[in-house]
């Protein structure tokens, strides 16, 4: 449960004519973490990929690319799957019969897109070109004339006067500049390209056409038509002819990805002339099952080996089925390194928990249970899955705490005077035993406090735990335990602070929980300044604020709750009474409101519950910048092994 | 409970001012966390936790004015 699966380490060791069958028989059991071969020797390099290597790489790219055009959703499954000695024995055939049809028409689409882009450019010169006012045969096209056309920052007509006198300008302004054409002869082409480069000249490529600019722009707007429609026609084509295929190309794709990682697996293992060895990682309880099925596969003529030396095994994350989908948050922090415990059970445990703690209303409760459920029916992709399992949970949590509070959408439930209480006028509900979280506050927010302590001090247990086991106790007593001592000094000092302000006396005057406090912040003060030095007892400034950072447990609800009850006051006592217009305000009000406050009520608690977890708990013990275990091997999903 | 009106307005000053604080120091870092995360989105974890750091600062102050008002 804290603990990630043990994992041996393997060695795979035989002749080169049985890797394929090795591949084989490794690729279906995705079980073996590989480890790289890196070093090359003068007996053992990096092995070559197998022939049919290159074969595959050529088709899976075909495939690929006809696959990208059209968007498959990751949690599609196909209605046919098909068997690998289905797809190997129409493969060829079926991909370049696939590749003959649809790539054709993906040419003529990037033809035809090739084509819009150039009328385009075109369209945009026209404007310019039709404001000098010549028509455009007489802008090119001469022998012994170079003519520049483009734009201007400013006339240039004297400037070039400077040059030449023989030239001709025809200019006139366009959109804060100049648009012109300057004809010059051939041989101060050169000078008065000099000239009109200080005038910030910008050529326009001058297209080819006859007639008008006006008929010119209506016949590119008509051909543009023209070929939109035939682009989409043709997408459309495209995307039925790759709908009706899917299957067989999502498992051809699938297929082909196996074969490739199977044929390349070789460029991960050392091999020398005759042989070739595989090192990586194995779930240990796995370890026979392998071992069997490869020397059954190769009739004994490889030879798999347990090895003794561990290096650094891959994590593979072992938890109870409720816990498994906070692995997700986890990982988003970090991957534990193997010989760390695993926080993912207790995070499973106590994030509902705050989030209810925080949240507490029946109401949003409910609403977010059934937001959460409908969700997953909708969102299938594993990432949502979990979230939205996570989200269930502390919707669940939040309606227990809900109870506790008596909280229905802001309205107290139970309790003199209570909403219940009122409607139904029974004396039950006027005392069934409920905490007010608003009368309640200061309690509450020393409870918050407790549960920081508790909740940093079993941070620091493991902490103990960790560096027990990598660098042995002394260094756990003086990295961690200390630690703990300190908080548990915090937490007797908050106490005092506290039994002092309740019977009145002068907050520092001395009590019992000061008393016990003073011998641990003198052994933590001794530990620290020996283990980690002096300059590290300001880190207990540190872990107070981290402590009081808990209070966020009845910050956040107390806001909530605040805002619930703001609305309903609107609704209720101001807008309900004005009649007919006031109560459909008052509905709309009521709806929105809520609305607001319940994306808030997900969002804000979530994030907090979270960074209680990533800031003050994790920080005390998971360090992490594990390798994950991910073993060589592929779960098939449009493909099936006969 | 009876609460002086300074005592209000200080509980309210202390909350506010610690907010502003927290929002000055956050705003700088989440720029930051968000490029790092559009560079490499495994930081997600790290960002929000470098975000979130002057966070703490408000819930000091929710705790002064908690003493301030109940205490």
């Amino acid at each position: 449960m804290f603990k990630p699966v043990e994992m041996v380490k393997v060695s795979i060791v035989g002749s080169k004519d049985n890797f394929e069958k090795t591949a084989e028989t490794l690729h279906r059991l995705n079980l073996l973490h590989i480890e790289d071969y890196g070093e090359e020797s003068e007996y053992f390099q990096i092995g070559q990929p197998l022939e049919k290597a290159s074969k595959a790489s050529r088709f899976l790219v075909t495939l690929r690319s006809m696959l990208s055009y059209i968007k498959v959703d990751p949690a599609y499954e196909p209605k046919k799957v098909y068997s690998v000695g289905e797809i190997d024995s129409m493969l060829e055939e079926k991909v370049s019969d696939l590749e003959s049809k649809i790539t054709s028409k993906l040419e003529e689409i990037r033809a035809a897109e090739e084509e819009l882009r150039r009328l385009e450019d075109e369209k945009k010169v026209l404007d310019p070109l039709k404001a000098i006012g010549l028509p455009v045969d007489l802008l090119g096209g001469y022998r012994n004339l170079q003519v520049f056309v483009g734009y201007f920052s400013a006339n240039p007509m004297e400037k070039i006067m400077d040059v030449t006198k023989e030239f001709e300008i025809v200019i006139s302004p366009y959109d804060k500049e100049f648009v012109g054409a300057i004809f010059v002869k051939s041989e101060f082409a050169q000078e008065v390209f000099k000239v009109i480069q200080e005038f910030g000249y910008r050529e326009i490529a001058v297209p080819e056409f006859e007639g008008t600019y006006d008929a010119r722009l209506q016949e590119i707007e008509k051909r543009q038509e023209d070929l939109k429609s035939k682009i989409e026609s043709l997408r459309q084509e495209v995307e039925k002819l790759e709908k009706d295929n899917l299957d067989l190309m999502l498992a051809m794709e699938e297929y082909l990805t196996i074969e490739l990682e199977k044929s390349e697996l070789p460029l991960r293992a050392a091999v020398s002339k005759y042989a070739f060895v595989l090192a990586g990682y194995v779930p240990k309880e796995k370890f026979d099952e392998m071992k069997r099925e490869i020397e059954q596969a190769t009739d004994g003529k490889v030879v798999v080996e347990q090895l003794t030396d561990k290096m650094k095994p891959p994590t593979a994350l072992k938890n109870p089925r409720f816990a498994k989908p906070f692995e997700l948050l986890t990982f988003t922090y970090t991957t534990p390194k193997y010989h760390e415990v695993d926080p993912t059970t207790l995070m499973a445990i106590v994030f509902p928990l705050m989030f209810g703690f925080m949240l507490g209303d029946i109401g949003y409760g409910v609403v977010i249970l059934i937001l959460g459920l409908w969700l997953k029916t909708k969102l299938k992709t594993p990432g949502w899955q979990d979230l939205l399992t996570i989200l269930v949970y502390s919707a669940i949590s939040t309606i227990a705490f809900g109870f506790i509070y008596g909280e229905f959408l802001g309205f107290e439930l139970f309790g003199e005077h209570s909403v219940l209480a009122e409607i139904t006028h029974n004396e039950f509900f006027e005392h069934v035993p409920h905490i007010n979280r608003l009368e309640l506050a200061p309690a509450i927010l020393v409870l918050t406090i407790a549960i920081g302590v508790l909740h940093m001090g079993i941070g620091y247990v493991f902490g103990i735990m960790n560096v027990k086991k990598e660098h042995g106790w002394k260094h756990a007593v003086y990295e961690k335990l200390n630690w703990l001592l300190a908080l548990i000094s915090i937490g007797l000092i908050i106490t005092g602070f506290i039994l002092n302000q309740m019977s009145g006396k002068f907050a520092f005057a001395p009590n019992f929980a000061y008393i016990t406090a003073t011998p641990l912040v003198i052994a933590w003060a001794i530990l620290t300044i020996k283990g980690e030095g002096a300059m590290f007892l300001i880190e207990y400034l540190t872990l107070l604020s981290n402590t009081i950072s808990y209070a966020r447990l009845l910050a956040v609800g107390l806001a909530s709750v605040g805002f619930a009850i703001a609305f309903n006051y609107m609704v209720l006592e101001m807008l309900f009474p004005m009649g007919i217009v006031g109560i459909i305000a008052g509905i709309i009000i009521f709806l929105l409101g809520h609305f607001i406050n319940l994306l808030l009520g997900i969002l804000d608690p979530g994030l907090q519950s979270l960074r209680l977890h990533y800031v003050e708990h994790f920080v005390k013990y998971f360090e992490g910048g594990g390798v994950r275990y991910s073993p060589f091997g592929k779960i098939r999903k449009f493909t099936k092994e006969e | 409970m009876p609460v002086d009106g300074m005592v209000a307005v200080g509980a309210g000053l202390a909350v506010g001012l610690a907010g502003i604080g927290a929002g000055l120091g956050e705003q700088g870092i989440g720029a930051a966390a968000v490029g790092a995360m559009a560079e490499d989105p495994d930081f997600f974890g790290r960002g929000l936790l470098m975000t979130v750091i002057p966070e703490t600062i408000v819930i000091f102050g929710l705790v002064i004015s908690f003493l301030l008002m109940f205490i």
